[in-house]
């Protein structure tokens, strides 16, 4: 098969050059190796040699002329081809009618319609380095591999001819050790539901554990929201199954949460966090560099001042379940939600040793006798992504009223009859706030 | 048992070796022929009948003659136009209803339809939807029986616009150059779709065609059984006994068109009334009336007993299953399971 | 695969068909040829020689210059209780036996209802490589793989070549064998006695794991000595002789592919519309698909009649360097 010669890109910025001059003409034998033409670009004037030994057939552009990066300019054929003359690019057709399309996008029926028009015998197609639809080239075995190991393509630099992705690049790719946000603590992780196509991150509150969110996983999937979505939750330090990291900043845990992502290849993502997790949540979505598709808050920590000091500290310090019961019952506006299981869960993760240091310490750190230590107002406002909160009017720990100071590009959603714990309180509704989100 | 040598005088050899019992079931065979087409007709008339339909109402001689003689170990190979034929050999109608209709208890499980009825293990190789494409296969077949030292025929029928076809040339000569029993049978009915043979052939009698490939050939009156059984028997007698092929052409008519899309511009009213006015049932009829084989009250009974098998015959394909569609590539192979075919020499 | 005997011996491909004519011809008494000049003559390709001689003419018939008659009483007399083994005297002759060929014996058992099976055997010889040109020359096999109620074969040793014409004689359906004609001469062991090769499996020639070279006829043997070749640049060729290319050995294909995610279908057939179009379809549609890293390379015959000038001819049709060079560019990723 005989070899094309394309315009390589050879500057990162560039997506064209022009032809300042060739060494071979139509017909003319040349050697793998060897000056073939030179290119200009807004930086330098470059050399380029031939790919291949062989004849030069088909030069489709001259002295003078710009075309895009990857565009075919000539094709060297091995002596003796014995094969069928090979076509222009195969792609050009289904491309152009595409870019008209994309270009005229009201239009897009009538652009569709008109078939597009098939080069005459012999003609030449000078195409550019169209945008194939999907956005990359790349083999099926690299997509494959990619969406196994949860990489964006995007990300790959390919090897192939014309930059396809080959298997290989994937692998190369995946081998590197991935740029881990600066953290010594590990985290704990747990899936809670398997998908491909992006990953839900659930992100709990303090003195909570991530299979506190079971209840709303539930709900999720008989919504039918979660479709291909992962859904990932994570146990903060000191929290759940998490070692305990010290005294982390905000920053420092948004870190920690970042290199489990990073990890368990979850991106893209959709933040979620509650109260205190909520501040976490935001931290990151304003600091990562990971694709963050939409960050949900549930009466988060950090957007007022006040917060229910003797709550927090009622909860960190009671000894036993009589006592720890009324605090629980705090969290909710209706205590029948507060059943004996969740009592029980509850005493059994404060009853881990240093448990109760942990949270004192956070309790100290960020809540300080009742006044949040945390502004998000300013990182709220930053956000790119759609960011939504929710909150139960009937909230004990963080009021309601927290809401009123929200930045505008902030959508609220407050539901009555729901306290701090909207994700058990009302898991439906919050599941159909959950299910717009991801629709991104 | 009843010939009739001594009953006419001056009456055709064949009589004599043919009993009297076989000229009454010739006649209700006839009239089956007939019923029947006509029923088809109805049933496609009224919707009932997928594609098309090629009648040969009017050509009931040449088709009941030419098989009365012939058993299940005889072949034939039919044509578009061939209801009549199978019938002659032996076809149940009630099996050839459910296959216009479609169903799984037709003669080819519905997958054939009008043009392809067939039943290889009584002697019936098929109609072909091809023109010409039965006469290589009856030569196949008679090379089959001189192999198998049988002494079976095989009788192939074919139109007259077959005779200007490749394989109608090729087939001739092969049978001759190989001394096969098959007999080919030309019912000329004048034309082949609206090409008239006069038109399309060059020579005025398709059985002058047998001299170039030295066999003999004859032309008959296709709408007297009696011409017909009468060439009919001297072929057969003469493959039966190694004599090779013979050329049979029945000038006949077909009353309708040559399909049921067929217009009929090509022929005029008074052609196909002057044909009608020598309708082979009816000649058939008088004459056996006239040798006493029957009276009318017989014919009345013959005809009403044809009436009850044609209705229960369209009642059986009615009521028939249609095929299943999961069973749409059933039989394009054999299953490895399948017996061997009838006549091998193992 | 089972042998009455296994001595070792080399036969000629055409000795080996020989062999197995007369085997079949031995054992079955519903066995008869027919072919133009394959009596006293021996046939065109010296196939048939001797056989006249031993069996009479009853059973190695000489037939007159007319393919559509001869294929069509070929196919009566398969539905008759006879096992016709029909030559023709090149493969471009099969044109004026299509009717019988495509509209009879490949339909009749299914427009009959399965009332009847057509065991018809035809032979062809095929390919270009001799200077016979355009009329003489064609691999038209892919026309008859299209038509369902056909088998369609090509051996490529005179193992296959045998063991399969014996396989085709014991089955029930019409089998059309295409036998390239530079093969022929071509030498390789035999067993003795009589063996069967299926109708319907492929066969790996020689593992490999960089790439995939799937084969019919005489390309199957070009693409060994490629693999030759490309093992010594350190490319290690999967060697696949498809064998038979109605039915296809599908899986055979997909379990190469899915190892060495590389695919080059090699065949003489017009490269448009040929073997190796549904080669590669059968790879893009199925289990195979996600295993490709590279597209298919498609190496087939020019779009043009075989030429006369023998340049010409040998370049109008895969040679072993286009398959190494193929194998080369694709495995180097340059495509």
């Amino acid at each position: 098969m005989p070899t094309e010669v394309i315009l390589p890109r050879v500057d990162m910025d560039m997506t064209e050059g022009s032809i300042t001059a060739w060494y071979a003409r139509e017909g003319d034998s040349v050697k793998a190796g060897e000056p073939l033409f030179d290119i200009e670009t807004s930086k330098a004037t470059m050399e380029v040699e031939s790919p291949a030994s062989g004849i030069v057939r088909k030069v489709s552009a001259s002295v003078g002329d710009t075309v895009p990066v990857g565009t075919v300019i000539a094709w060297i054929y091995a002596s003796g081809e014995a094969l069928a003359e090979l076509g222009p690019e195969p792609e050009p057709e289904p491309e152009e009618a595409l870019q008209a399309a994309a270009a005229h996008a009201p239009e897009l029926s009538s652009e569709i319609a008109e078939p597009a028009r098939a080069p005459a015998a012999g003609e030449r197609v000078v195409t550019g380095a169209a945008e194939l639809r999907t956005g990359t080239r790349a083999s099926p075995a690299a997509r494959k591999a990619a969406r196994e190991s949860r990489v964006e393509l995007a990300q790959v630099s390919g090897s192939g001819p014309q930059g396809r992705i080959v298997k290989n690049d994937v692998l190369s790719f995946l081998r590197q050790a991935p740029a881990a946000a600066d953290s010594s603590v590990r985290l704990n992780r747990l899936w809670l539901h398997e998908g491909n196509a992006a990953t839900l991150v659930l992100v709990h509150g303090f003195a909570a554990e991530s299979n506190g969110w079971r209840p709303l996983v539930s709900a999720m999937r008989e919504a039918g929201v979660l479709a291909d979505i992962g859904v990932l939750a994570v146990d903060l330090p000191g929290h759940g199954k998490s070692p305990d990291g010290g005294a982390l900043s905000l920053q420092q845990t948004a870190d920690a949460i970042e290199a489990v992502l990073r990890e368990e290849y979850a991106e893209p993502v959709h933040l979620v966090g509650h109260s205190f997790g909520g501040a976490v949540a935001a931290q990151l979505a304003r600091s990562s560099r990971l694709a963050v598709r939409s960050l949900t808050l549930i009466a988060p920590a950090g957007i007022g001042e006040s917060c229910n000091w003797a709550f927090i500290n009622g909860l960190t310090h009671s000894a036993e379940r009589a006592t720890l019961r009324p605090w629980l019952e705090e969290l909710v506006e209706d205590a029948s939600f507060i059943d004996d299981a969740f009592v029980a869960t509850a005493e059994q993760q404060l009853r881990r040793p240093g448990r109760r240091q942990t949270l004192e310490r956070i309790a100290v750190e960020f809540f300080r006798d009742g006044r949040l230590q945390i502004d998000l107002v300013p990182v709220l406002s930053e956000l790119r992504m759609p960011v939504r909160v929710v909150w139960g009017l009937a909230d004990r720990i963080l009021p309601i009223t927290h809401a009123d100071r929200l930045p505008r590009n902030v959508a609220q959603h407050r539901f009555a009859g729901v306290g701090h714990l909207p994700q058990i309180e009302a898991p439906g509704a919050f599941a159909r706030v959950i299910g717009e989100q991801l629709m991104r | 048992m009843g010939y009739v040598e001594d009953k006419v005088d001056g009456m055709p050899a064949v009589l004599r070796t043919v009993p009297e019992a076989a000229w009454r079931d010739a006649l209700r065979k006839m009239i089956l022929v007939r019923r029947f087409e006509e029923s088809a007709e109805q049933a496609y008339m009224r919707g009932l009948i997928h594609g098309t339909m090629h009648l040969s109402i009017g050509q009931e001689a040449s088709a009941i003659g030419m098989t009365m003689l012939l058993s299940d170990d005889d072949y034939i190979t039919s044509t578009h136009r061939g209801h009549g034929h199978c019938i002659g050999k032996g076809a149940d109608p009630k099996r050839m209803f459910a296959e216009f209709f479609g169903k799984e208890t037709g003669y080819c499980h519905g997958r054939g339809g009008s043009m392809h009825i067939a039943d290889v293990s009584r002697g019936n190789l098929g109609a072909n939807g091809i023109v010409a494409g039965g006469l290589p296969i009856a030569v196949g077949a008679a090379l089959s029986v001189k192999k198998q030292g049988r002494d079976s025929v095989v009788v192939c029928f074919f139109g007259d616009g077959a005779n200007n076809e490749g394989a109608f040339h090729e087939s001739l000569n092969f049978a001759a150059i190989w001394k096969l029993p098959v007999i080919f049978v030309c019912e000329n009915n004048r034309y082949g779709m609206s090409m008239s043979v006069d038109r399309s052939t060059a020579v005025s009698h398709v059985s002058q065609r047998a001299a170039s490939y030295d066999m003999p050939g004859v032309t008959i009156d296709g709408n007297r059984l009696i011409d017909v059984l009468q060439a009919a028997e001297e072929a057969i007698s003469r493959a039966r006994a190694g004599g090779g092929p013979t050329l049979i052409e029945c000038e006949t008519y077909r009353i309708r068109g040559h399909s049921k899309s067929d217009r009929n511009r090509y022929r005029t009213r008074e052609e196909i009334e002057s044909w009608g006015a020598r309708d082979p049932i009816a000649l058939f009829e008088k004459q056996l009336l006239e040798w006493g084989f029957v009276d009318d009250a017989a014919v009345q009974a013959m005809r009403a007993d044809v009436e009850d098998e044609i209705k229960a015959g369209l009642d059986f394909a009615q009521e028939s299953p249609a095929p299943r569609i999961d069973e749409l590539t059933r039989d394009v192979y054999t299953a490895a399971a399948h017996a061997p075919q009838r006549g091998t020499a193992q | 695969m089972n042998t009455a005997t296994s001595q070792a011996r080399e036969l000629t491909y055409a000795q080996a068909i020989n062999e197995a004519l007369a085997i079949a011809l031995e054992r079955d008494d519903r066995v008869f040829l027919m072919g133009e000049d394959i009596g006293v003559y021996g046939g065109a390709f010296q196939v048939t020689g001797g056989l006249y001689e031993r069996f009479g003419p009853e059973r190695v018939m000489d037939t007159p210059i007319a393919e559509l008659a001869g294929a069509g009483i070929a196919v009566g007399a398969a539905m008759t209780g006879s096992r016709p083994v029909y030559e023709f005297q090149f493969s471009d002759f099969a044109t004026l036996a299509m009717e019988q060929i495509v509209n009879q014996a490949a339909k009749m058992r299914y427009m009959l209802g399965g009332g009847v099976s057509v065991p018809v055997v035809m032979r062809f010889p095929a390919g270009s490589g001799t200077g016979a040109a355009a009329q003489h020359s064609q691999s038209l096999e892919a026309w008859f793989a299209h038509v369902p109620g056909l088998k369609v074969v090509q051996p490529s040793t005179p193992h296959d070549a045998k063991g399969m014409l014996l396989a085709a004689l014991d089955d029930p359906d019409p089998v059309m064998i295409f036998e390239h004609k530079l093969l022929y001469k071509s030498k390789g062991v035999v067993p003795e006695g009589y063996y069967v090769e299926p109708l319907d499996k492929a066969v790996v020639r020689r593992t490999g794991e960089d790439v995939t070279i799937v084969a019919t006829s005489i390309m199957s043997v070009r693409a060994l000595e490629a693999a030759e070749t490309l093992a010594q640049d350190g490319i290690d060729a999967e060697v696949v002789d498809l064998r038979s290319i109605r039915p296809i050995d599908r899986q055979a294909i997909i379990d190469s592919v899915r190892k060495t995610s590389r695919l080059i279908c090699v065949y003489e057939g017009v490269r448009q519309l040929g073997i190796g179009s549904e080669i590669a379809a059968i790879v893009s549609e199925g289990e195979a698909f996600d295993a490709l890293d590279a597209p298919i390379v498609r190496l087939g015959g020019a779009d043009c009649p075989l030429p006369y000038n023998p340049q010409l001819e040998r370049a109008a049709v895969p040679q072993v360097d286009d398959i190494v060079d193929a194998a080369r560019r694709l495995v180097g990723g340059r495509i």
